[in-house]
């Protein structure tokens, strides 16, 4: 077992891999009551095309399948559901799915490791027959139309469709009501064998336990079904540095033009080394450049152009990377122009010193604060190393980091040629 | 109120102010705390106030403007990272600019800086309007609304665009210098800090000029309605339906914990009735769940689901519902639910804002009851206990959010 240590934070993770090739961490945090397990597969809404590790074959699902896999992991052989034994234990259960990754997880204060027993097993034993696979297609095609009515989601979705032409990015992670109801029994399977084998999933543990204990528990639960050596092999279709389209318009029931700035990642930065520093430095700039504290938000602030501030936000992956930034204005052509000088702006000057040191201090307090949220490390912790990262090496990246680095990111990334814009427009009665 | 906890790597330290929700002073309130985050005498610009944050480390200042049954409540909450994890200590200079904001105001004749004032209203009118964005949260808002429309519960917090006309800088200073004066404060510290030390530190620097305190009604909650049907259209994919229920009871009643176990068991998490019933078993929703507006006695149940089930989703509500009027609850359900409300009771202690609020809402309610109490309290709900409370609930308005020329 190996032991991975932050001085700063006087944080460590134990982490050890199983027999069966799954990932196992186990971080001790006293003085908290709650406990929290999360188990995840390093599989998510954009894996639609795959060979599958046990047959060789070749195989292309429905869009959704992953978010709906999740769905159907509940169901268990004796018809009961696996939040059941869950309430038992007093326990409070839950999972999600993303674009890369699902997780399982669940908290509790009492009985935790009959709670962490049944999150292993229940994960390891699918259970799918055509029925209740029927049974889950109204449920969630209700979900599906509940995020058809939040501009927000809309929003998002758009930007991605307008910046990838083939990348799985751009298709909703829940899928279409279209696409949902293609799915079977069968299909589901198939993404199981592959994807949730122990081979490709990991489980992290945090709270005031003892390690020897949580351990012997998870050895004698998990099981070696479905396990293999080496990789899953995705298909991923060939994205190039082309936009699908500059520019999006959608109308719904809103009362002010929503609007989402999209930078895409060219594909000659994409790749799995230096993710870290590359999501950081980018995060940086964006500090600098369009939050509270910069010229611009002061400009659009003062001048009543955007209600609420811009949001942005920049999402790496090995192969996809994109600045978002968002608000609402009722003037989009000032906005646009402010944004774009503002960009224009800072690269003909370079990031200015004093601004860079106080976003680094920023950046500083809000990792240490974040370890103060159990949830947070344990999920990020996972989602990070699915990408090749370990989070408490996040401090010693970021003290490395140079404003030289800013300016070079600022040039490369933030090219006209490599943005798109999203729109919602309020309804307009006829 | 202090609440040390030694295991945090954070410190938060809430101000909170209570006002009557009273439609004179609603707007004016809501206004007010983004209108202090503007401009200080020591920082006279928001840059100047977010460039300083930065410099700690990224303290944050963070304003909020919330409905506590029939009183708002405006609060002031500062994050900081404890001393001990940084370089340089941070807790002292982020309290001061937590009492910079609230206390030191940059002012001119009399009155706020006018253009901050009139930027501030700008936005307040656009939050207001946007309220449409969420479609699950308007429909919530306008059930309440139908329900209460002779009550001040039925007052918006974020206050009404009408009123924005009438505010401005000199009259909102004017405001501002009374409910400084006038209002409860209380002031909540958690985190891992000095004990000995703190108290003195926080009473240092705030010294609020208090005159005689403004008086808050306690809300009226006793109702027998006939029930009311509304519906709205918009131009939505999913219907929103919210059902208002009035449950008369007093949440300074120990019998309101069998009012928390009933919505519990009916509709709060993946065991209860609502979920396994009209999701599970008939494939109708996605989300459903049970709610409770404690210090107004309100039981709310909201649905997002496909238009043409409303009657089908109805009947299955009134079903479950009257199933439990009539003593239909497992031993199983009761002690899930049990083991769901204490475990959720316990967790508090792992997040310093939600114990913060927890505290400050107990405060509210003018109880000393602590978790440990409530847990007590809780293990001690029986079938009949559930049972009995199920007969003082009366449906008061259900409202539908449907799609338009669906009729």
């Amino acid at each position: 077992m190996q032991i991975i240590k932050n001085e700063l934070l006087n944080e460590y993770v134990y982490y050890e891999k199983l027999h069966n090739n799954m990932d196992v961490f186990f971080m001790p945090k006293e003085g908290f009551t709650k406990k929290y397990a999360v188990m995840a597969t390093n599989y998510g809404s954009n894996d639609l095309e795959f060979i599958s590790p046990h047959t060789k074959e070749k195989i292309r699902v429905n869009e959704g399948i992953a978010h709906f896999l999740e769905h159907k992991m509940f169901e268990q052989a004796d018809g009961s559901n696996a939040f059941d034994e869950f309430a038992k234990l007093g326990a409070n259960a839950n999972a999600f799915t993303n674009f890369n990754m699902t997780a399982y997880l669940f908290s509790s204060t009492d009985n935790f490791k009959e709670g962490l027993k049944h999150l292993i097993s229940y994960v390891q034993e699918p259970f799918f027959t055509e029925e209740n696979v029927e049974k889950e297609k109204g449920i969630i095609a209700q979900e599906i139309k509940m995020y058809d009515d939040n501009p927000d989601w809309k929003l998002f979705f758009n930007t991605l469709k307008a910046m990838y032409k083939v990348h799985a990015n751009s298709i909703d992670i829940a899928g279409t009501v279209e696409s949902i109801y293609k799915i079977t029994a069968e299909e589901l399977y198939s993404c199981y064998k592959t994807f949730y084998s122990p081979s490709n999933m990991a489980l992290f543990v945090i709270g005031e336990l003892d390690k020897d204990e949580i351990m012997d528990i998870v050895k004698s639960t998990v099981k070696d079904d479905y396990m293999f050596e080496g990789d899953i092999e995705r298909i991923e279709a060939l994205e190039n540095d082309e936009l699908r389209q500059k520019e999006i318009i959608e109308q719904l029931d809103v009362s002010v033009p929503m609007f989402s700035i999209g930078y895409k990642d060219k594909v000659s930065v994409l790749g799995a080394k230096d993710l870290m520093k590359k999501s950081i430095v980018t995060e940086l700039i964006l500090d600098i450049l369009f939050k509270k504290g910069s010229m611009l938000y002061d400009k659009l602030y003062r001048e009543g152009l955007v209600f609420g501030g811009l949001s942005c936000d920049y999402t790496e992956h090995i192969d996809y990377g994109y600045t978002i930034i968002s608000g609402e204005t009722r003037d989009l052509e000032s906005v646009k122009r402010e944004i774009f000088s503002a960009i224009e702006n800072a690269k003909e000057k370079g990031i200015d010193e004093a601004d860079f040191e106080r976003a680094k201090k920023k950046k500083i307090g809000s990792y240490i604060k974040s370890f103060d949220s159990i949830e947070f490390i344990a999920n990020n912790y996972l989602s990070y190393f699915f990408k090749g990262m370990d989070i408490l090496e996040y401090y010693e990246v970021l003290k490395a980091i140079d404003i030289k680095s800013l300016n070079n990111r600022l040039k490369e990334h933030f090219d006209l040629d490599m943005s798109v814009i999203s729109i919602i427009m309020p309804k307009t009665e006829n | 109120m202090l609440i040390p906890r030694d295991n945090y790597k954070t410190n938060i330290v809430t101000v909170y102010l209570k006002r009557p929700l009273n439609k004179d002073e609603v707007t004016k309130n809501s206004l007010i705390p983004s209108v202090l985050k503007s401009a200080t005498v020591g920082y006279p610009n928001p840059v100047a106030i977010a460039k300083k944050l930065q410099d700690l480390y990224g303290s944050a200042v963070g304003v909020s403007v919330d409905k506590m049954g029939e009183k708002q409540v405006l609060s002031f909450r500062m994050y900081c990272v404890g001393d001990m994890y940084l370089p340089e200590p941070v807790f002292e200079d982020s309290l001061a600019m937590l009492k910079e904001i609230i206390l030191n105001p940059l002012t001119k004749n009399d009155g706020f800086i006018k253009e901050y004032v009139d930027i501030e209203k700008t936005i307040l009118e656009e939050d207001i309007k946007s309220k449409i964005n969420n479609k699950g949260h308007y429909a919530v808002e306008k059930c309440i609304e139908h329900m209460c429309v002779d009550e001040p519960f039925s007052i918006s917090e974020d206050g009404y665009i009408e009123d924005l006309d009438k505010i401005d800088e000199k009259n909102l200073f004017a405001h501002y210098k009374n409910i400084i004066e006038t209002s409860p404060i209380d002031i909540v510290v958690a985190g891992s800090f000095d004990r000995e030390k703190i108290i003195e530190t926080v009473k240092s620097k705030f010294n609020f000029d208090r005159k005689e305190l403004v008086k808050i009604e306690k809300e009226e909650i006793y109702f027998k309605p006939v029930a009311a049907y509304v519906r709205e259209e918009m131009d939505v994919n999913q219907g929103k339906l919210v059902l208002g229920f009035r449950t008369n009871m007093d949440y300074k009643d120990e019998k309101y914990y069998n009012l928390m176990m009933f919505s519990a068991i009916l509709g709060s998490g993946a065991h209860s009735k609502l979920f396994l019933n009209v999701r599970e078993k008939h494939s109708l929703c996605y989300s459903i769940y049970s709610s409770l507006e404690k210090l107004k006695g309100l039981m709310l149940i909201s649905a997002g689901i496909e238009i043409s089930d409303y009657d089908r989703v109805l009947e299955l509500i009134s079903k479950e519902l009257g199933d439990m009027k009539e003593g239909n609850i497992s031993t199983e359900e009761l002690t899930n639910s049990k083991k769901f409300i204490i475990n959720n009771l316990k967790s508090l202690n792992d997040n310093l804002s939600a114990l913060t609020n927890y505290y400050y809402s107990m405060s509210v309610q003018d109880s000393n009851r602590t978790i440990e109490d409530i847990i007590d309290i809780v293990n001690k709900v029986e079938i009949k206990d559930i049972v009995e409370i199920g007969k003082q609930i009366y449906l008061d308005t259900v409202y539908f959010l449907t799609g338009k020329d669906s009729k």
